[in-house]
């Protein structure tokens, strides 16, 4: 066989299959496009069905009549509870964006370091696409209440990793102690969650490592459903995590969750590759209220 | 094609499993074609999120007139055209050319498991896009040379030579030999 056939053979052969995750990404967005776009269809094919009718003069006056009395009626027998949620989340869900996000100001790092890391993400943070968010979504952890595996931070207070303030310069994060630490953010009620952002430190190159993140409903995380897990030998006992390691940036990282419903949201991290303590700038939850 | 043409009439209707069954019969074909053309895995799901979604938002109007594994293919490379004129015009996209090392170092990536795949993604990207996308289109999406030209709005004969000159190319980038 000559190498060209063998070259097009070979490309022919290559078979990607995509992640679950994703599957049910697109599926939960085309679903919700389907449905929008069904009822705007049945919405113009019965105007037009309306107009041929209302074109006949004889039957003109007898069905504006008739739709006249179907619309008072539906008007008195409505209880006049129209959830405005319900409105919003159908429409919200039509549509998937990228998430906006307001990023902190770089910091001026001087020389590069030279970070090594195993499973280090290739990609740099500013080629990463914006994860896509259904219309609507807020950050639901802004002034939320944060515990941690220490009650007592190094450095700074925990509030500050919600606080909003994002910068990384000298007082703006919190130091917990070393080895496996954890934040918790408690959300004061159960949200769907698409995203979550997080800002360990972003005043030099360096890696956190064993970043896992979990969302449960229980504030004992008893049946969690982790999200992300970078610890690729896992060395946290969390399971061996599928995503890649990061350098920190003033981009954080932005993390897809597919719909996880849930009230608390937990971050673990097992020290960098500059020093063992572990460090938190912000932590943002981006979701929409469970109708 | 009888299939298809079944599930697209369902789909008009506003059928949720006529939409979940072509979703899962095209997808991975989708996503190889997009990963080839962009050899970027995330966004290659991207891709392949925009297409669905806008082909599903768009599906009562839809008229199925040729392969619905053709048109899904189409509008997948279409919409890779376009990301990568995008992001030709971004300044700050320049300083790095898409890593298709990128996809075989994450892990979560499944599919791409094989280190085959990885050095053919690797290989495509060396070429130039325009024939990148007429190897990929009728390698991999199956479209003919007839069917490529009409959609590119170019002459048979040139998606032809785009075709063999970008094979040469591969053959030379995969095996060191001279074209």
């Amino acid at each position: 066989m000559k190498s060209a056939d063998k070259i097009e053979k070979k490309i022919k052969n290559i078979k990607l299959c995509t992640r679950r995750v994703t599957d049910e990404r697109i599926l939960g967005a085309a679903s919700a496009a389907l449905k929008e776009s069904t009822r705007k269809s049945s919405k113009a094919s019965s105007k037009s069905v309306g107009r041929i009718i209302m074109k006949s003069k004889i039957t003109k006056f007898a069905i504006a009549a008739a739709v006249m009395i179907i619309v008072l009626v539906g008007l008195y027998s409505h209880d006049g509870s129209l959830d405005p949620a319900t409105i919003t989340s159908d429409r919200t869900t039509a549509k998937l964006v990228p998430l906006k996000i307001e990023l902190p100001r770089p910091i001026f790092q001087g020389t590069p370091k030279n970070v090594q890391a195993e499973n280090l993400d290739p990609i740099l943070p500013k080629n990463i696409p914006p994860v896509k968010v259904p219309l609507g979504v807020v950050n639901v952890a802004l002034n939320k209440n944060v515990t941690s595996s220490e009650e007592d931070p190094f450095l700074g207070d925990l509030e500050q990793i919600t606080d909003g303030d994002k910068q990384g310069i000298d007082g703006s994060y919190v130091e917990l102690a070393f080895g496996s630490q954890w934040i918790q953010i408690d959300l004061e009620e159960e949200y769907r969650i698409y995203a979550i952002v997080v800002w360990h430190y972003h005043a030099e190159d360096r890696v956190y490592h064993d970043i896992v993140v979990r969302i449960d409903n229980d504030q004992d995380f008893i049946d969690p459903i982790t999200v992300f897990n970078n610890d690729y030998d896992n060395s946290s006992g969390f399971g061996i995590g599928k995503n890649p390691q990061y350098i920190e940036t003033n981009y954080g990282r932005q993390i897809s969750v597919a719909a996880v419903q849930g009230r608390y949201v937990r971050l673990y991290s097992r020290g960098n590759t500059s020093n063992s303590e572990n460090h938190y700038i912000e932590v943002e939850v981006y979701a929409l209220p469970i109708k | 094609m009888v299939e298809d043409i079944i599930l697209v009439k369902r789909l008009r209707h506003g059928d949720q499993n006529a939409l979940r069954a072509i979703y899962l019969k095209y997808k991975d074909d989708m996503l190889t074609v997009a990963a080839c053309l962009l050899a970027d895995s995330a966004e290659a799901e991207d891709c392949l999120h925009d297409v669905f979604v806008r082909f599903a938002a768009n599906a009562g109007d839809f008229r199925l007139r040729r392969s619905l594994k053709n048109f899904l293919i189409t509008c997948i490379a279409n919409r890779a055209r376009d990301w990568l004129r995008q992001k030709a015009r971004q300044p700050a996209a320049l300083e790095q050319i898409p890593d298709p090392a990128g996809i075989a170092t994450d892990p979560e990536r499944q599919g791409l498991e094989s280190e085959e795949s990885d050095r053919l993604i690797h290989a495509l990207a060396e070429l130039p896009p325009e024939q990148r996308e007429v190897i990929v289109l009728h390698l991999q999406g199956e479209l003919t040379f007839k069917l490529i030209a009409s959609e590119l709005g170019i002459s048979i004969n040139t998606v032809q030579s785009r075709y063999r000159y970008g094979i040469d190319k591969l053959r030379k980038l995969l095996t060191g030999a001279q074209p």
